[in-house]
Formats: structure tokens, sequence, C-alpha cells
């Protein structure tokens, strides 16, 4: 297991007993878009920089271990348990696979220039825990969008990405 | 329904032969991609929702794959009727047949059964591969080796 990975279950996992870090807090605040469920979260995640870092990626998704999985139907039954409600407890179901220091386990983000369903111009990050073990091979995580105008973290742009 | 002469086709070829939408990534598990390619399921997530939108779509998730066949068993339990299926592997406890539901693990694969020999997508060879059920049932170790099949959707 990466040392990034072992400081990232472990923040999430902090996360998941009832605390959050936030770059920066807001008031609670209820988020939809069409086709999607409305979103009651708080506070809302910014990043540090602009365009995100791989840092702020991996910090944004941690602040956001509270989303919920129905947040898009990609993240429908994408748990590692049937339990499984929240990004965070989605993400900590793979890292928890990734402990084995023989096994070949990395974390993979890509920041790219986009535009948010309402046309905002923005940044395109994604997150993927990555785990190779000859045929027992898997990418899992999240994908999700930052606002330019304010570095803000749109909660209903959150998918869950990978396959197999 | 599919024959092995068609699925003898694929043998050998990459992701990146199969998928016209990007899709390809060799260190994602291409499995269930390469399976809804060659069968045309393209239920749940495809790899257009994730990829590119150039060629037909194909599921990209085990999990969404199971519940979508017409009736699933253990592996030694299959009826000596089904000729053609896919064929699950994993452990037990991921399985619910009962619900006919999986859970999202990492250690899960899927082939397509015909006629005694299974094809699916070796990710460790990036290429579709041809296997006897025997060989199969090695694609992971125990206890995630457990087989199942189900009937083409």
């Amino acid at each position: 297991m990466t040392r990034l990975a072992v400081l990232a279950a472990a923040a999430l996992a902090f996360t998941a007993c009832g605390s959050r870090q936030t770059q920066s807090g807001t008031s609670s605040e209820t988020i939809s878009a069409p086709g999607r469920p409305a979103i009651t979260s708080s506070p809302a995640v910014h990043v540090a920089h602009q365009p995100p870092t791989a840092k702020d990626v991996i910090d944004a998704a941690i602040a956001s271990a509270d989303v919920p999985l129905s947040v898009s139907s990609t993240c429908a039954n994408a748990g590692t348990e049937a339990a499984d409600r929240t990004i965070g407890r989605y993400l900590a179901g793979f890292m928890a696979q990734m402990q084995s220091p023989e096994k070949k386990n990395w974390i993979e983000t890509t920041i790219e220039p986009g535009k948010s369903d309402k046309g905002e111009p923005g940044s395109l990050c994604t997150l993927t825990l990555r785990h190779e073990d000859g045929d027992d091979r898997w990418g899992w995580g999240v994908r999700f969008f930052v606002r330019t105008s304010d570095g803000m973290v749109l909660q209903q742009s959150f998918t869950c990405v990978g396959a197999g | 329904m599919i024959t092995q002469q068609q699925l003898n086709g694929y043998l050998g070829k990459t992701i990146s032969q199969i998928c016209q939408n990007g899709y390809t990534n060799a260190h994602d598990n291409h499995c269930a991609h390469f399976v809804s390619h060659v069968l045309g399921y393209h239920f749940g997530v495809t790899c257009r929702m994730m990829g590119k939108t150039i060629g037909p779509a194909a599921t990209l998730r085990v999990q969404e794959l199971f519940p979508r066949c017409h009736s699933v068993g253990a592996w030694s339990l299959r009826p000596a009727s089904v000729k053609a299926c896919l064929v699950f592997i994993t452990g037990a406890s991921n399985v619910n047949l009962g619900n006919r539901t999986m859970v999202n693990v990492p250690r899960k694969h899927v082939g397509i059964y015909v006629d005694g020999q299974i094809w699916h997508y070796s990710n460790a060879q990036q290429k579709v591969v041809k296997q006897l059920p025997a060989q199969f049932a090695q694609h992971y170790p125990s206890p995630d080796n457990r087989m199942f099949f189900g009937t083409l959707p």
C-alpha cells in the first residue's frame, strides 16, 4: 500500500467517524439538478488551487465523504457492501483492499478543463484507486467538477468510475 | 445464440480492438466490458457513458450483468440443458442467489461459456483468451474462486 493511500484511508476513516475537514466551510445547502435527486449537504467544499492539484483532488474527495451514492446512477450498487450509502464508504471499501505491501497499489488523479451542466467553466477531476496483481486488476474512484469562479466542488456532479 | 466460431474470432484481441469508445485503459478490468460488446448488453454504466460516443455501448460492470441473467446458480448445479451462459467467479459471500445480486467487490470476473469452453478477457494478458472451466476456476485464489452460472440476459 502506498503511503499516499495510507494517508487517504486514514482521512476517510476519520470522516466516516463523524467529523470532516474542508478547505472552507459554509452553511448547509440543498443542491439539485435536472434528473438528479436533491442533495442536502454541509458544508460546501472548496479546493485550494485553480486549477486543482492532485492533492486538492484527493482532499476534495475526502471532504466529500458524506455525499450519498444516490447522487448518480453510476454509483448505484457501486459499494463493496450492499449497505454502503456514501462516497466515503464506497472509496473506503476499495482502499481496504489495498493493504498488502507486496501488491501494486496506487492513486491516480486527472484534472481536465471542462464545463458544468450549467455551462460554468471549471475542472473535471477524477480520483481512481488502482490495484494490480496478475488478473486481480481494478480501478475504482470518483469524478467531480470544480467550478473555476469560486473553486467549489459541485456535489451533484459526483459520479463513480470503474469497471469490472 | 453465440457460437464457438464467433467467439474464436475474438481470441487474442485487445480491448482497443473491440471497443470503439476509447474506454481501453490497460489498468482497468475489462471482463464485463468484453462480454457486453460481444453479446450486445448496454444497460447500467457503459463505455459510451465513460468514454467517447463513437461506437456501440457496452455494460462495464459485473454486478450489473448478474441480476439481468434470467436464472443464476452455483456452477456445479448448472442444468445440463444450458449449453451457453455467462460464468462468474468470485467469493461465495459476495453473491446472493435468492435476490440475484452481487456486490461490487474487486475480485469478481465474468466470461462466456459455450459448449464446454469459456472465453473471457484476461486483464493480466491484455487479450481475449479461451479456457476450460477447470482452468477458469483458478482465476482467483480461494476463497474468491466460487463459480456461478447465469443464463444469457
